[in-house]
């Protein structure tokens, strides 16, 4: 088994990552406004790690997982990769090296009905990042195609159906094959699992599981799920309106929150036993508006434990424990609790 | 006064294409009691939903109810959904008045071009002899209010983009209760939405039903909500029910092998191990035309030969536990 390398260097290093969205109006499209849609996230990626993001829709998550792709652009900060002990920073590669580079970052898209060109074939869809990266021969494309789709849990008969002849979990595990084919390290999986029945999510979750030891994959693997995301991460980023606000490893984070939207994500959880049941902590109102956060600390409106330097203050993000990193003043003197506490007899 | 207030007895609705019958729903039963909870659980294709539409006589061409009985007891007289036309007035004036569904996707399935306030006027008013606009108003404010619509005023007269997923689900919830009805369908109502509204919703619907009298019908796929939110649970796989039986049976002693492996096929809170899932290998297949066997053989790990001689029928196994297996 792979393990997740804590010493040397991390994979991949995000710091003080940006992607505001002017709001314009008129016809001289002054700009009226700034949806801050990811704002100001620093983390790392360790090798072979996965790494799970939760957070409510609109919390920015799937942005967040796309500019670290740079498929959207990002307006600030740093992404750098670690390769073989060669540092790249990729924003300031240009649009060729940027290609060069995508072969090793890939994504699994969250809808598997339309992330496939329906008039392709499955061959076809597999094939095309090798065809594109241009360094295989047809041949080695054929052989490759039909490895991956043996991997995928596929048949070579299908290679020559399109899209809409397979099921939701199919279609997925075509999505997978068509992400692993250029051989990436890094995979960026948004909702990966979330359109799928769940007796087809546990083989999908599996199947991530076995290509990641197989190939020495890295994931990022966002979700809204938190029992699917707990299963398969080794630590956890809790997202709130384009901020992080608490990261760590995945026990930790359950079982000692320390930032309160955390204690009431977890709160919210239905737990699949009849006798037992969460305590539920009621957050008031929605998710704010990305538009026009609410000042100081932007999850101050609907925190129970909120303060009066909360609204003026935002709080950064700090390592208020070993590894545990939480953007909230009170994360010493709170009391929350995790799952362990919340369940009471029903 | 009957103990139930709705009994389905062998529904049947099938699908008349081209390419054959699509056995939606085949022998599907179950009964719901006054004020509780049943569950329906099963995977999409399942039939479900079907189940759900053919309760309220909606189910869409080419499907038709072809067999079974639906009996609904209004506490005065049970009557025979079955033989009732779709459009006939019995059961317009059942549908949305005493049986009332709130649907998936609460953002697609309210009409865009209406105002939340002219939809729901629109649901008092056809089930109103007086036509009395004011009253009618009243009525909806009232409901708004009770779902925690914020800023009811203002909702009224709002249009559906207008409102995040959270607020629609609630508006939807405050037009499919707004006649007070006495069951409600609610087929994944929380499937789209965020935990935390989720934990909302179904706070909000548990509260409902103590108010209001009310029964529910709950269909999803997410076991964790229907351990929360059910009295009793019926397992569906391929358009029948596999198994049935109060939660605690279901939840622990399950004897279906399907039921066994949804429950050990989703990760349970807490319970890190590192392990694998146990999946249900294969697929859901497609019930058209489907073989004499039991539907669930193709997939099940103790399968024999005698499961694809014939399907096995609903056994009663304890009080209120059956079970559709031949090996149980």
């Amino acid at each position: 088994m792979s393990e997740i390398d804590k010493n040397t260097q991390p994979l991949l290093e995000i710091t003080g990552l940006k992607k505001h969205y002017p709001i314009e109006a008129g016809i001289a499209k002054k700009q009226v406004g700034l949806v801050k849609a990811v704002d100001d996230v620093t983390l790392s990626i360790r090798r072979n790690e996965v790494l799970g993001v939760v957070g409510e829709s609109g919390c920015g998550k799937t942005t967040l997982g796309r500019t670290i792709l740079r498929i959207i652009e990002p307006t600030e900060g740093s992404i750098k990769f670690h390769f073989d002990g060669k540092e790249i920073d990729f924003i300031s590669l240009d649009k060729k090296a940027l290609r060069g580079m995508r072969r090793h970052i890939q994504m699994i898209f969250q809808n598997p009905y339309t992330s496939l060109n329906p008039r392709m074939t499955i061959f076809d869809i597999v094939a095309e990042p090798m065809r594109l990266a241009g360094d295989y021969t047809e041949d080695e494309i054929s052989d490759r195609v039909r490895d991956l789709i043996g991997k995928v849990g596929l048949e070579v008969k299908h290679l020559n159906r399109y899209p809409h002849a397979f099921s939701g979990g199919q279609r997925q595990r075509i999505g997978i094959a068509r992400a692993l084919a250029l051989g990436p390290r890094f995979v960026v999986a948004d909702e990966a699992v979330s359109a799928l029945d769940v007796s087809i999510q546990a083989q999908i979750l599996n199947l991530l599981q076995e290509l990641k030891e197989e190939y020495d994959l890295t994931y990022m693997f966002i979700a809204h799920n938190l029992s699917v995301v707990e299963h398969i991460s080794d630590r956890v980023c809790v997202m709130y309106l384009g901020r992080v606000a608490e990261l760590s490893e995945t026990e930790e984070l359950f079982y000692h929150p320390m930032h309160p939207y955390t204690e009431a994500l977890l709160s919210a959880i239905p737990v699949a036993d009849p006798t037992v049941k969460n305590e539920r902590i009621v957050m008031p109102g929605e998710v704010g508006n990305a538009a026009n956060l609410p000042s100081g600390c932007c999850f101050h409106p609907r925190c129970r434990y909120a303060q009066e330097c909360c609204r003026k203050e935002c709080p950064p993000l700090r390592e208020a424990a070993p590894g545990h990193f939480v953007a909230c003043h009170f994360a010493d003197s709170l009391k929350l609790n995790g799952i362990g506490e919340l369940k009471i007899k029903n | 006064m009957n103990e139930y207030i709705l009994q389905v007895k062998n529904l049947k609705t099938w699908f008349r294409l081209d390419t054959g019958t699509l056995k939606a729903v085949d022998d599907v039963t179950f009964s719901l009691k006054r004020n509780e909870t049943i569950g329906i659980i099963g995977e999409s294709g399942c039939g479900k939903s079907v189940t759900a539409h053919s309760i309220l006589r909606t189910v869409q061409n080419p499907g038709k109810v072809l067999g079974g009985e639906i009996l609904y007891d209004d506490g005065s007289r049970l009557a025979d959904l079955v033989n009732y036309k779709p459009d006939s007035r019995e059961m317009r004036h059942l549908r949305g008045r005493e049986i009332s569904m709130i649907f998936q996707e609460p953002m697609a399935s309210l009409a865009p071009v209406y105002t939340i306030g002219a939809q729901m006027m629109e649901a008092v008013m056809v089930h109103q002899d007086k036509k009395d606009k004011m009253a009618a108003k009243d009525a909806c404010m009232e409901m708004l209010r009770a779902v925690g619509m914020p800023d009811p005023e203002q909702k009224f007269n709002s249009y559906p983009h207008q409102m995040s997923g959270g607020q629609c689900q609630r508006a939807m919830i405050a037009l499919a209760m707004v006649n007070r009805p006495r069951i409600l369908i609610a087929d994944e109502p929380t499937t789209a939405l965020d935990v935390t509204v989720q934990a909302q919703i179904t706070d909000l619907m548990k509260r409902f039903q103590k108010e209001y009298n009310m029964s529910i019908i709950y269909i999803t796929h997410d076991m964790g909500v229907i351990a929360e939110m059910a009295d009793t649970i019926a397992v569906m796989y391929l358009g029948r029910v596999v198994e049935s039986g109060s939660v605690k049976a279901i939840f622990q002693n399950p004897l279906h092998p399907y039921t066994r492996g949804l429950l050990k096929s989703m990760p349970v809170l807490g319970n890190k191990t590192g392990e694998k899932l146990n999946a249900i290998e294969g697929n859901v297949p497609v019930p058209l035309d489907p073989p004499e066997e039991c539907g669930f053989c193709s997939r099940c790990p103790n399968r024999t030969p005698e499961c694809g001689a014939g399907i096995p029928s609903l056994k009663e196994v304890e009080p209120g536990h059956l079970v559709r297996c031949f090996h149980v």
